[in-house]
């Protein structure tokens, strides 16, 4: 395992949630957009669904507390988690805020091995979080594992992975763990399912069919770093800076004038067609003072995602609550590329461009990429695969398209015609009986009473004219935490509106209305 | 407003649409539209139940000849809904959240491709809707609106859905819906006409439902082909 480094994760679970002073015993949920981006192991566990409606949250999970989604506050929060950690580790680099990584391979020698780093790191987060956020006894995973990805999945499993033991420790999860859904939609179409398969495929016939994006998914599956050595050093200075004249005092307005650091930073690494994997924030005070930190990417940052780091970690040193404030107003402001990889890079020629109305269109979509960001604006593509949520798959715009499909029959899909509004997540919803109790499907196919009413998110329940199920599924067996046992029905209720509904043991979702 | 004469039919045009003042329409609805299909730099509105299907229905014809269309504000769009109907999806940009500066997202499809569907987070300011309209006038753009929008369509679609047909009481299995669409135009066209059809037929697409009715869906269910 040549050149990978040791690397020791620590991850706060639900991190938005403990930010905003719960613990995980209280029904939190953070919401952004109407939507539920984090929430609490106790609103979890009485079935709130990350990507839920707001409205529908409140409905499974009486009690419920709201919060407003705040991701200054959440980069404020953590800053002390960092410093704490710092303290006794070096060069700590930061994910995102609830998830940072160091190199262990010093540290475990200074603190007695790997275990004792892994304990101590974990106590020194603790206190720091607790302090931070006011939480009692707050949860804080640390793993260790060769490499920051897989690290990262060792702090889930709280962890410690020998060394070289990294890719068999990677060899159940699934794909989707890589962090680029349409590259894991396509290899799961293909049937590879789990990191393990991946790996077990050759690097030549890996590169020849996925590109660069797939020799990166492949190094990682196999425990190996997700870049070449050779680029970890960038080949020239990869830095943009703003000099700020008069200096800024406030979050706001240093993040203002660092508002163009991102977009500069982002048409160097364009020009030398590299992408940013490791990004070097740095502050300088009137006062000669430097604060310097490192944030790690998931997946390459783009322009967009860099200005965020800058922001974040300026809320983090600059707001009331920060732990290393520095004395005095910012004068520079300072964004590198640290560690760089070859551009994924957008396959031009896809889309054509060939009549003017093409070039027009193709025009018009990539500003409006530029003006939203490249998950905003999509194609469609049909896929194999049952429920009705898994046959669609969403493609960025101007990203590389996986191949078309053969129209091939997939067991068990759903019939012609197909349900035109595909509700992600499901709409929770209630189907009751005769005896006005939900209906219950057993595990060979009994019903427990036949559906009578329907009610979607808590609406008013309208009688069922028309229904046909149960139609059983028992999807990934293979992989127990992902498996799923569940019915589904089409119902049509008195108002000819008809649904495409499942149930899980008694809870029922609609998962596509036929409008 | 006018837009131009009515224009040579569009089975003479050829592949390529850019010159076309008319974008075509689904076979059942375009006797009944103004033009025939659906005019560059119109307003139109879509509602009732079964709106989606027929918004769908919308896009398969003008795509597949060479036009370019974008989806907006629709995230839970059935992505295979719109293949069954026909519809080229690599000419289809989905824009499913597009924030609060949506007139603005708005106004850039407009600008640069030949039909935009939208559900508007919000009504829009009737100010906002003037200038969208405008937009797409000047674009030479389709606005096809779902939901509220405070200006008068230049034509609108309203999907009504008499019945499912296919399912039994546990058994058969959704194979179409007997609806109509009604035409209201403005003007002359302002008197509204009732087109039945299926929407959608058992083959997934907008078909047209003549007094003699389709050979479809026969009420005695079947096992379905996917079960088991």
């Amino acid at each position: 395992m040549g050149g990978v480094v040791r690397t020791l994760a620590a991850w706060c679970p639900d991190w938005p949630v403990t930010a905003a002073g719960f613990g995980a015993d209280v029904p939190v949920a953070v919401v952004a957009a109407g939507r539920v981006v984090a929430c609490s192991a106790a609103a979890r566990d009485a079935g709130v669904l990350l990507g839920m409606r707001r409205r529908a949250a409140e409905a499974s999970c009486p009690g419920l507390r709201i919060v407003r989604r705040d991701e200054g506050r959440e980069a404020r929060a953590f800053e002390p988690v960092v410093v704490a950690v710092s303290a006794l580790v070096p060069a700590v680099e930061v994910t995102r805020p609830g998830l940072l990584s160091l190199a262990v391979f010093g540290p475990a020698r200074y603190h007695g091995g790997e275990q004792p780093l892994a304990a101590a790191v974990a106590a020194r987060a603790q206190a720091a979080v607790a302090a931070a956020c006011g939480v009692p006894e707050p949860v804080v995973q640390v793993g260790i594992a060769d490499g920051p990805f897989a690290a990262g999945l060792a702090a889930r499993r709280q962890a410690v992975v020998p060394p070289s033991g990294t890719a068999a420790f990677l060899a159940p999860f699934p794909v989707t763990v890589l962090g680029r859904p349409e590259l894991a939609g396509l290899l799961v179409r293909l049937g590879i399912r789990t990191l393990g398969a991946l790996a077990a495929l050759e690097e030549g016939p890996v590169a020849a069919r996925f590109g660069p994006e797939g020799v990166r998914a492949h190094r990682l599956a196999r425990g190996l770093d997700d870049r070449p050595l050779r680029l970890e050093a960038p080949p020239a200075a990869l830095v943009a800076t703003a000099e700020l004249d008069p200096p800024a005092e406030r979050v706001d307005v240093a993040a203002f004038a660092g508002r163009r650091l991102g977009q500069e930073l982002a048409v160097q690494l364009e020009a030398a067609g590299l992408a940013c994997t490791l990004l070097e924030v740095e502050i300088e005070t009137e006062h000669g003072e430097r604060l310097v930190r490192r944030w790690r990417a998931e997946v390459d940052l783009d322009a967009s995602a860099m200005g965020e780091r800058l922001r974040w970690q300026l809320e983090g040193w600059l707001s009331g609550t920060a732990v290393e404030a520095p004395s005095a107003g910012v004068t520079r402001l300072q964004l590198r590329a640290v560690a760089v990889a070859p551009a994924a890079g957008r396959q031009v020629g896809f889309w054509g461009g060939r009549s003017d109305a093409d070039r027009r269109a193709v025009r018009g979509l990539d500003r409006l990429r530029a003006m939203l960001g490249p998950e905003a604006v999509l194609t469609g593509m049909v896929v194999g695969g049952r429920g009705p949520g898994d046959r669609a798959l969403l493609v960025p715009w101007g990203d590389t398209r996986p191949a078309a499909p053969e129209r091939a029959p997939w067991p068990g899909a759903h019939p012609v015609p197909p349900p035109a509004l595909v509700h992600r997540p499901p709409r929770p919803a209630l189907v009751t009986g005769g005896d006005g109790r939900p209906v219950g499907v057993s595990a060979r196919g009994c019903l427990s009473g036949l559906p009578e009413q329907v009610a979607v998110e808590g609406g008013r329940p309208s009688p069922v004219v028309a229904w046909a199920g149960p139609w059983l599924y028992d999807e990934r067996w293979w992989d127990p935490p992902a498996r799923r046992r569940l019915a589904r029905f089409q119902l049509v209720d008195e108002d000819q509106h008809a649904y495409l509904c499942c149930v899980e043991r008694t809870r029922w979702f609609v998962e596509a209305t036929y409008d | 407003m006018s837009v131009g004469t009515p224009l040579p039919r569009l089975s003479d045009q050829g592949p390529v649409l850019a010159g076309a003042q008319v974008l075509p329409a689904p076979g059942p609805l375009a006797p009944f539209l103004p033009g025939s299909g659906l005019r560059r730099g119109s307003l139109v509105s879509l509602s009732g139940q079964g709106k989606t299907t027929l918004a769908l229905s919308l896009l398969s014809a003008p795509v597949a000849q060479g036009a370019w269309a974008a989806v907006v504000g629709l995230p839970e769009l059935g992505v295979e809904a719109a293949a069954v109907m026909g519809v080229d999806l690599t000419r289809v940009a989905l824009v499913p959240e597009p924030g609060p500066s949506w007139p603005n997202v708005l106004a850039v499809l407009l600008d640069s491709l030949d039909l935009v569907v939208v559900r508007p987070p919000r009504r829009p300011r009737p100010a906002e809707a003037r200038r969208l309209v405008a937009r797409a006038r000047a674009g030479r753009a389709v606005l096809c609106v779902l939901g509220g929008w405070p200006e008068a369509p230049d034509v609108a679609l309203a999907a009504e859905t008499e019945a499912w047909v296919g399912l039994g009481r546990g058994s058969g299995w959704l194979r179409a819906r007997r609806g109509r669409v009604v035409v209201t135009g403005r003007g002359s066209a302002g008197r509204p006409i009732a087109v039945p059809c299926w929407l959608p037929g058992p083959d997934g697409q907008l078909a047209a439902r003549g007094p003699a009715g389709m050979a479809v869906a026969p009420e005695a269910p079947e096992a379905a082909p996917w079960a088991g």
